[in-house]
């Protein structure tokens, strides 16, 4: 009795190996391959009038989003000086169960007062930093503030007047180059002036504008360009508005950097974070590119980014 | 110390066969030799497969490659076609100073738009003789300062292919800009029918090339792209990742590399490349597929050898299991019905089955065991005659001694007249004798040996003019019982000897018997002169000689007798005080039948 009971429990064994063996042919190879991560949802929530500014940053986010298995949403606040709208912005998106957030500070203080102790998602600061953010992607802007500052310098006399565009006081990161900026300048004997909104009444006089960011500098150049007596324009950050004027010679020089890059570890950090792995502030590298130098070789490759 | 271990294992491997049974022997063989070989065989399957396999992927990497290059060729002899088109049909034919062939460069451009970002002629200064789909170069652009146009100039009998770069040259209304491949040649134009040189340059678009190569897919996670012969990038599906610093790529080395399949590790990552150089441009097509991605199909082969090797495993065990039972299960039954005979039992009937040496082996087993079983038997019967012969002898050792004594008593009391007396004790011994033979039965009732006893003493007493009396007392019922014959007779002869000798007219011999339980004692006292108690206990060691006077060898014949019939439990004690007396008990066991106590008590 218990030798057929022994019996058959091989039999049931070797029936189910055979079973094994036949299904281990059956398996499709998807599953042998180690699982990916789960999709993860992050929100991008861009500054009014951002949009064309951070065209290439977005091509870096979506390749990004493809690479690591994301779902982006872009969203971009509608009222000016939105700080306050882009704070709800982001609030309604921890209400919506989105994993994670990449941000582009519209008013830091702001944001830094909804991330103080706030548990809402994980948030990632492109372009300005944020207390209580879990990473930060953009440039050491107050280097970027020296290098604008000391192209002012060797271009235009002391006596000249200065003109710093303060277009986004809540953000922090023009704010601070800015700052550098102006303190680079006062250091070299100029008296900087700062305005925080460019008009073309402004720009008489002006021996050089200075500018902390892609929007402002795309304003900058184009009121110049209407002047006679125009003023070398400066500026951070690249749009291709900006790099055709660099071209035509609109903008003297500017301190550019791959904004394909920043949308990329932006959005690789957000991912990271929505998952739980560690993150970490990113600093990208600058490049001066003077007038007329966009299609140097190296700078092609910066300023005309290739899509298909 | 490994030495050591390895003789420790041995041993351990010892110990445990020797306790193994044959069946898990040939068992384990059986399945160890299948699964080394199952093994071996898996092994090699394995290594060939992976073998095949890489070749197959290299195989498919290079076809995928030449699918590319084919596709890339097609593509490229299109632009060269254009750019030859161009200088034949329209550069050829034409003076400058006529009239330029713009319509005509137009409408080539118009046909080939999808491929072409512009088409420009210009002469050998760099000054723009004519150009499609635009005509105004932008302020800034200086064609003669550009490696395309110093290319085309410094090597002229060649078609030149640029890197990508973003074309600056011409104004565009809405300031966009295309990265493109440029094709330049040196060309001879005509101006005023004098012949200059010139440079003709087709812009390609770079998408072009890249929707070529796009779609191509090699192995689950290859690539492919393509260099230079610099190792400058040409096409990568990552480009601009690259162009941002956020990847690398092993295009320098890949550059240097000939055409075939080759094993690169980059960045960690163990990666096959494929190359193929394009034609007459000098760049390489490097088909890339990382190790991990050939390793997908590799794993649902092991995945699947797994459970081959399992499944076989366990069938071989199976089957092996099955097998050797077959095998050693007639050997077992036989080992069995060897040890059960050991036991003493019959040795039980085997069927006959297994293999020819095992049938030859039980037939010899049987065959020794019968044989041995009647050895055994002729054995005990020796024994058992050898035991009754020795009976036989101990009863004979009896009867001359007694009659010596008694028939030289009748001779003297024939001689002095005492023909009654004489009658009387002829008359006992005859009887006596008969009791004694019995018709040689060694067990007799009980009632006959004391009979026998009593026409002793009959004689014994006419020799001693009666000197002594005789009595015997039956303190319980002892009718129907047996007991070994003549075994009283020697301890009256001994007390008569010993005990009365010495005796006037008041000597007294008492027989005195009794039953209790499953014992029968039987007591014969005289009033002697006894002997130490020292002396009485020895009187039945066989070890201490006889004594010289008497008939102390009839003691210890009786005794004997009853030891080899009933066992060492059974006998004769002696109790003795000097001027007492003697006291010679018998013990025996109680005896219902004639021939009790001459089976199994005679044996032992």
């Amino acid at each position: 009795m218990k030798q057929k009971g022994y019996r058959a429990w091989q039999m049931i064994v070797l029936g189910l190996l055979a079973a094994a063996m036949v299904v281990s042919l059956m398996i499709p190879e998807s599953l042998l391959s180690p699982p990916g991560p789960g999709r993860v949802e992050i929100s991008i929530l861009l500054r009014q009038g951002d949009s064309g500014v951070f065209s290439t940053a977005r091509q870096g986010m979506e390749q990004a989003a493809e690479d690591l298995g994301a779902e982006l949403r872009f969203l971009t606040v509608e009222a000016e000086g939105g700080g306050i709208s882009q704070v709800e912005l982001l609030r309604r998106q921890a209400d919506m169960d989105v994993d994670a957030a990449v941000v582009i500070p519209a008013d830091c203080a702001a944001l830094e007062q909804l991330l103080d102790s706030w548990q809402g998602l994980p948030v990632v600061t492109l372009e300005s930093r944020a207390e209580g953010a879990r990473a930060f992607v953009g440039t050491d802007d107050e280097a970027v503030g020296r290098m604008l500052a000391r192209q002012v310098a060797a271009s235009c006399p002391t006596s000249g007047r200065v003109l710093l565009v303060n277009a986004f006081p809540g953000c922090a990161g023009p704010a601070r180059r800015l700052e550098s900026a102006k303190a680079e300048l006062e250091a070299a004997g100029f008296a900087p002036e700062v305005c925080d909104e460019l008009m073309a009444e402004a720009l008489e006089g002006a021996a050089a504008v200075l500018c902390f960011e892609p929007v402002s500098l795309e304003q900058a150049a184009a009121l110049a360009a209407q002047r006679e007596d125009r003023p070398l324009v400066y500026g951070a950050g690249v749009s291709a508005s900006v790099v055709a004027s660099l071209e035509n010679g609109g903008i003297a020089a500017a301190v550019a950097w791959s904004d394909y890059a920043a949308g990329y570890l932006a959005v690789s950090q957000a991912a990271a974070a929505a998952r739980g792995e560690p993150v970490e502030s990113q600093t990208l590298p600058v490049t001066l590119v003077k007038e007329g130098e966009t299609y140097d070789k190296d700078h092609q490759k910066l300023l005309y980014p290739v899509f298909s | 110390m490994l030495l050591r271990a390895l003789r420790e294992l041995r041993g351990r491997f010892s110990r445990s066969y020797e306790r193994m049974s044959i069946q898990r022997v040939i068992s384990l063989t059986f399945t160890a030799v299948a699964v080394a070989g199952a093994l071996f065989i898996g092994l090699s399957i394995t290594l060939r497969y992976s073998a095949v396999n890489q070749k197959m992927q290299a195989q498919a990497s290079q076809q995928v490659l030449a699918q590319v290059n084919l596709s890339l060729d097609n593509h490229l002899r299109r632009i060269m076609r254009v750019s030859d088109t161009v200088y034949y049909r329209l550069l050829k034919n034409a003076d400058l100073a006529e009239g330029l062939p713009t319509q005509s460069l137009s409408l080539l451009y118009e046909e080939n738009r999808d491929s072409l970002v512009s088409i420009a002629v210009f002469d050998s200064k760099g000054q723009l003789v004519t150009a499609a789909p635009l005509s105004e170069l932008k302020t800034s652009a200086d064609p003669a300062g550009q490696e395309w146009f110093s290319t085309a100039l410094g090597q002229i009998e060649n078609v030149h292919f640029s890197t990508p770069h973003v074309q600056n040259l011409f104004q565009t209304a809405d300031g966009s800009y295309h990265w493109v491949i440029s094709l330049s040649r040196q060309v001879e134009l005509t101006r005023g029918g004098a012949s200059e040189s010139g440079v003709l340059l087709v812009d390609m678009s770079f998408s072009g090339v890249e929707q070529i190569c796009r779609n191509a897919s090699i192995g689950m996670d290859g690539y492919l792209y393509i260099v230079d012969a610099n190792g400058e990038l040409i096409y990568h599906p990552r480009q601009q990742l690259i162009y941002a610093g956020l990847a690398q790529e092993n295009n320098l080395e890949a550059a240097a590399l000939s055409d075939g399949t080759h094993w690169e590790n980059f960045q960690g990552e163990r990666r096959q490349v494929t190359v193929k150089t394009v034609g007459y441009t000098g760049w390489k097509l490097v088909g890339v597929v990382p190790v991990q991605g050939l390793a997908v199909t590799t794993a649902q082969f092991v995945l699947f050898a797994a459970s081959v090797l399992l499944f076989s495993i366990f069938l071989l065990v199976f089957v092996n299991g099955r097998l050797s039972a077959h095998i050693a299960e007639p050997i077992r039954r036989l080992e069995q019905a060897v040890r059960q005979t050991g036991r003493g039992g019959e040795m039980p009937q085997v069927p006959e089955e297994g293999c020819y040496e095992v049938r030859r082996l039980e037939h010899s087993i049987r065959s020794m065991v019968s044989t041995m079983r009647h050895l055994m038997d002729d054995v005990i019967q020796q024994e058992e005659d050898k035991r009754r012969s020795e009976l036989e002898v101990l009863q004979s050792q009896i009867n001359p001694h007694f009659l010596y004594n008694t028939l030289d008593s009748v001779i003297w009391l024939t001689e002095s007249g005492r023909y009654e007396d004489s009658i009387r004790m002829v008359t006992a011994l005859g009887r006596l004798f008969r009791i004694s033979l019995s018709r040689g039965k060694r067990v007799i009732p009980l009632d006959s040996e004391l009979d026998h006893a009593g026409y002793y003493m009959t004689i014994q007493r006419i020799r001693y003019k009666n000197k002594f009396t005789f009595e015997i007392i039956r303190e319980t019922d002892t009718a129907g019982l047996y007991c070994l014959k003549l075994i009283i007779q020697p301890l009256l002869e001994n007390a008569i000897y010993h005990g009365m000798a010495a005796e006037d007219d008041d000597g007294r011999i008492t027989v005195r018997l009794w039953r209790e339980g499953e014992d029968i004692y039987i007591d014969v006292t005289d009033n002697g002169l006894g002997m130490p108690p020292e002396v009485a206990a020895s009187l039945l060691d066989e070890s201490r000689p006889l004594p010289a006077k008497g008939s102390g060898i009839g003691v210890r014949n009786v005794h004997r007798r009853i030891q080899l019939a009933y066992g060492p439990g059974y006998g004769l004690e002696f109790h003795s005080e000097p001027d007492e007396g003697t006291t010679a008990r018998i013990h025996l066991p109680v005896l219902t039948q004639p021939e009790e106590g001459t089976g199994k008590e005679a044996e032992r």
